[in-house]
């Protein structure tokens, strides 16, 4: 299942991709532990390789020394209890809150105070210098830092109701 | 029992689901409580030491247990951040002194108390909240050194809004006198010459009022010019005064782009304040007060006609300005894209060309261009749409004006030079309005401005020198007693590091790329304050000896030298301003550097760029070891000074450098490890920690992480043959 289609670089480095056969992964106490190959790692780290293209697949694995200890290729190909876990911890780690629709858009010295509705509630945040602030993963698809450095998202403009597309558009 | 403000509040459950949560911290224990319920408690006896971890958009305060194993306490989103390292700063304190946390709370500056809203720094100014009155209040305060020129320009508005009332006045009478009087028809038979005299007198009038209009106008423009260029350069004199004071962390907060534009766009935007829209406040306001009493006494019901549009006017006139403003910038920033993309290709053209993607560049570019095309093409058209539909309703109440006046001048109620004056005065109103609709955006503007420059101008110098800070003959021990240091809350660079150098000696900073060897020689300079410990030199604490006192002692030899715009010898005196021409041209003999500036075209006097691209990298680590020697430091700071250089440049230099590092206390930073053969020691840092000192041969006799290092490096060494020559 695992076998990729050998490159010119394969035979300089190979890299460990973990799966059910080998690795396994558990939440524990907040944290996530890993068994490869019978050794125990009480707290491993996953980053995302492409968190926005591919949020599942060619997820690294480090030690706490961000070390690497193996890449995780597909989600899919570990046992569901590890999937489950590793799901967990990478919601953790890329911690973004989804905006459904944009109540206002306030400027005022500088900085524009947010009104908008998460799938949580409502919620107020203020960001400075806008335009830099919001990052376009696609011209759909948009990510904005606050001024705390929370991170929100909003999967598609073009699916916001038009009256919060109307208040954003200033700045896109 | 805990005392009040010592809990700890957090928005996230473990698995990261949102919750009300909080940590009450008494003396021998942790309780987690969410919405209530405690879900974890944690005796303090269980940690080793508490730390901050931050994620992309969240932030966990962590512990060690007694084991070594990383733990978690509570997590929340980054509204918690200056919390969580307020509270692990205070924790880790009473885990080591005894210290109870006084108040945790007190992380809870960065928020603004009244609104709730995030403050650019500890303490700073909320700008939701600022009061404008304050704002406005200081800058008169400001500007009142200057206030000659200030009282003489609103002296000078005055005359103009009073001019400005005669000329149409002037014209009635040219017309009601002269030009459709049926008596002067007669008079002008029987006496020509009495009523050229009048005409002519009335046509110098004109000619006078309009010649006087423009005469204190540039007075007026005068005055307020040389109000405004005084107090911006005031204020850039401060801010830029200000900023060289604060520490580098404090300057590093903010991008180089945000200081030019508070040294630079801010301080303008203030003087534009002052130069156009204060002439704008009593200019405007003066000629709506005069034209409308003028007219309000000649006939009331024509101040009506001319009056009650004006509201639709304005708000109409509101909504189109917010409209062009989303177009125009919506084309603005399509523009901006565009050039980002060709400074881009154009930087990397090398890149490019050696690749030959050449045609993909061009796409890339071509795919920017057109988005703006297709945006500038919306606006235009849109523009030429909408724009004779705003002429004509603009003008549409003049059509109003002449029914009611025309009607009166058939009516004999009013003369055609009346009309022709009223007509005037109605063109000096509607002037005013368009203004009116943008006061809120200006005014915006300059409070935006100001507040920004008052925020820097308030700002407290972290680095700042005690009132009791003394000038020290510095002879070269440094001492760090349990230094610790991070440069974000969240993550700690050195963690309690511990040595002592004798003067003289020279030591090897040895470790891995991000260790924090360049962070500690910072600290040696003073450049940022340690969170944890204290630095000493020659036995005195580093905060209590002046900043001055400490950089004129200490050279530093980096791997970048930025030489400034000008000429070499401007570069080399740079370090020592009274420097003489014998010095200088020694100090570059020894550095061997006079060799290739005397080969320059213009010698010692060749203008070297912004970056100094004329000369090469080992020409100008030169030029820097010169002037290290110039200013004859007592304590030596190389942090890879020969990093960039080739294998032969490497050697000259290192010789040049062994001149100037005797019998002085110096600090060198090499990934080369050869480079510090000669040290008198060498102290390895691993993991933010020093984690082993002793000479080259000791310290390979350890077997430690210097030894793999050296190993690393000779093996390398084999397979390139070149440059990672180990020992």
């Amino acid at each position: 299942m695992n076998e990729q289609k050998k490159d010119g670089l394969s035979g300089i480095v190979d890299l460990i991709w973990l799966n059910q056969a080998n690795a396994s992964f558990k939440e524990e106490e907040g944290f996530l532990s890993m068994d490869l190959d019978g050794t125990h790692y009480d707290r491993v780290l996953l980053s995302r390789c492409f968190p926005f293209d591919e949020p599942e697949t060619h997820i690294s694995v480090t030690d706490c020394d961000l070390k690497e200890l193996g890449m995780i290729r597909d989600l899919q190909d570990l046992s569901e209890e590890s999937r489950e876990a590793c799901r967990l911890e990478l919601a953790r780690k890329y911690f973004t809150r989804e905006i459904l629709s944009i109540e206002k858009i306030k400027e005022r010295y500088g900085f524009t105070h947010w009104e908008v509705t998460l799938a949580s509630g409502k919620k107020t945040f203020s960001v400075q210098d806008t335009y830099r602030a919001i990052t376009k993963i696609t011209s759909d698809h948009l990510l904005i830092y606050d001024v705390d450095g929370n991170v929100y998202e909003i999967k598609s403009v073009d699916a916001l109701p038009h009256r919060s597309y109307r208040h954003l558009e200033l700045y896109l | 029992m805990k005392k009040a403000g010592n809990e700890i509040q957090y928005n996230l459950t473990l698995s990261g689901a949102f919750c009300n949560g909080r940590v009450d911290v008494t003396r021998d224990v942790l309780m987690c409580y969410e919405e209530d319920a405690c879900v974890r408690t944690l005796p303090f006896s269980q940690v080793q030491a508490f730390l901050l971890r931050g994620e992309n958009g969240s932030v966990s305060l962590e512990y060690t247990d007694l084991e070594g194993k990383a733990r978690i306490l509570c997590r929340g989103t980054m509204e918690c951040r200056n919390l969580f390292a307020e509270a692990v700063r205070q924790l880790n304190l009473y885990k080591k002194n005894g210290d109870f946390p006084e108040d945790l709370q007190a992380a809870n500056n960065m928020k603004c108390p009244k609104c709730g809203a995030k403050l650019p720094r500890p303490d700073g100014v909320c700008m939701k909240c600022v009061d404008k009155k304050k704002i406005f209040v200081r800058f008169v305060q400001l500007a009142l050194p200057y206030k000659k020129y200030l009282f003489g320009s609103v002296f000078f508005f005055f005359i103009t809004a009073a001019i400005g009332l005669l000329g149409p006045y002037v014209s009635k009478i040219l017309v009601d006198d002269y030009i459709r009087n049926a008596e002067m028809q007669s008079l002008i038979l029987s006496t020509p010459g009495k009523v050229a005299v009048g005409f002519v007198s009335v046509l110098l009038a004109m000619l006078g009022v309009n010649l006087l209009n423009e005469g204190v106008c540039v007075l007026r423009n005068i005055t307020i010019m040389e109000a405004a260029v005084r107090i911006s350069v005031r204020l850039r004199d401060d801010v830029f005064a200000k900023v060289h004071g604060m520490s580098l962390s404090q300057i590093s907060r903010r991008t180089a782009g945000e200081l030019i534009q508070r040294v630079g766009q801010d301080t303008q935007d203030v003087q534009n304040f002052i130069v156009y829209e204060i002439p704008n406040v009593f200019g405007q306001l003066l000629s709506l007060i005069a034209i409308g009493s003028v007219m309000l006494v000649y006939d009331w019901r024509l101040f009506l006609i001319v009056v009650l549009p004006m509201p639709i006017a304005m708000a109409a006139m509101r909504g189109f300005h917010h409209k062009v403003r989303k177009l125009y910038g919506q084309q603005w920033r399509a523009g901006s894209r565009a050039g980002n993309v060709l400074f881009d290709i154009f930087s990397g053209i090398r890149v490019v060309k050696s690749y030959g993607t050449e045609a993909r560049e061009s796409d890339r570019y071509a795919k920017a261009a057109g988005e703006e095309r297709q945006i500038a093409v919306r606006n235009e058209v849109f523009w030429a749409k909408v724009s004779p539909f705003i002429r004509f309703s603009l003008t549409l109440g003049t059509y109003f004006l002449l029914y009611y006046t025309g009607k009166r001048i058939l009516g004999g109620e009013m003369t055609v030079g009346e009309a022709t004056m009223f007509t005037a005065y109605v063109s000096f109103i509607y002037g005013p309005i368009r203004w009116l609709t943008q006061i809120p955006t200006v005014l915006a503007r300059a409070v935006t401005a100001l507040v920004r420059l008052f925020d820097v101008l308030d700002e407290t110098p972290e680095v700042a020198d005690t009132e009791a800070a003394v000038d020290l003959d510095i002879q070269g021990t440094i001492t760090f007693d349990h230094v610790s240091f991070g440069y974000d809350k969240t993550m700690e660079v050195l963690k309690d590091i511990s040595f002592e150098i004798h003067p003289g000696e020279m030591i090897g900073l040895v470790g891995h790329s991000g260790v924090g060897k360049s962070t500690l020689i910072n600290l040696v300079m003073r450049l940022y304050d340690v969170t944890e410990g204290a630095i000493y030199i020659d036995g005195k604490d580093i905060r209590s000896i002046s900043q001055e006192s400490i950089r004129s002692q200490v050279g530093a030899v980096l791997q970048e030298t930025f030489l400034f715009a000008g000429t070499v010898y401007d570069n080399l005196l740079y370090a020592k301003p009274t420097a003489t021409r014998d010095e200088i041209i020694r100090s570059a003999k020894i550095a061997g550097a006079h060799e290739f500036i005397c080969k320059l075209p213009q010698g010692y006097q060749t203008r070297v760029g912004e970056k100094g691209q004329t000369l090469s990298g080992g020409e100008r680590q030169r030029i820097a070891i010169a002037r290290a020697l110039l200013r004859d430091p007592k304590i030596l700071i190389l942090d890879e000074a020969t990093a960039s250089l080739d294998t032969e440049t490497e050697k000259q230099i290192q010789e040049a450098l062994q001149l100037l590092i005797q019998d002085r206390t110096t600090i060198a930073i090499a990934h080369r490890l050869s480079t510090l053969r000669n040290a008198t020691r060498i102290f390895v840092l691993d993991k933010g920690g020093l984690a082993e000192t002793g000479t080259h041969e000791e310290l390979l006799a350890k077997k430690g992480i210097y030894h793999d290092l050296v190993m690393a490096q000779r093996s390398m060494s084999r397979m390139g043959g070149g440059k990672s020559n180990a020992t």
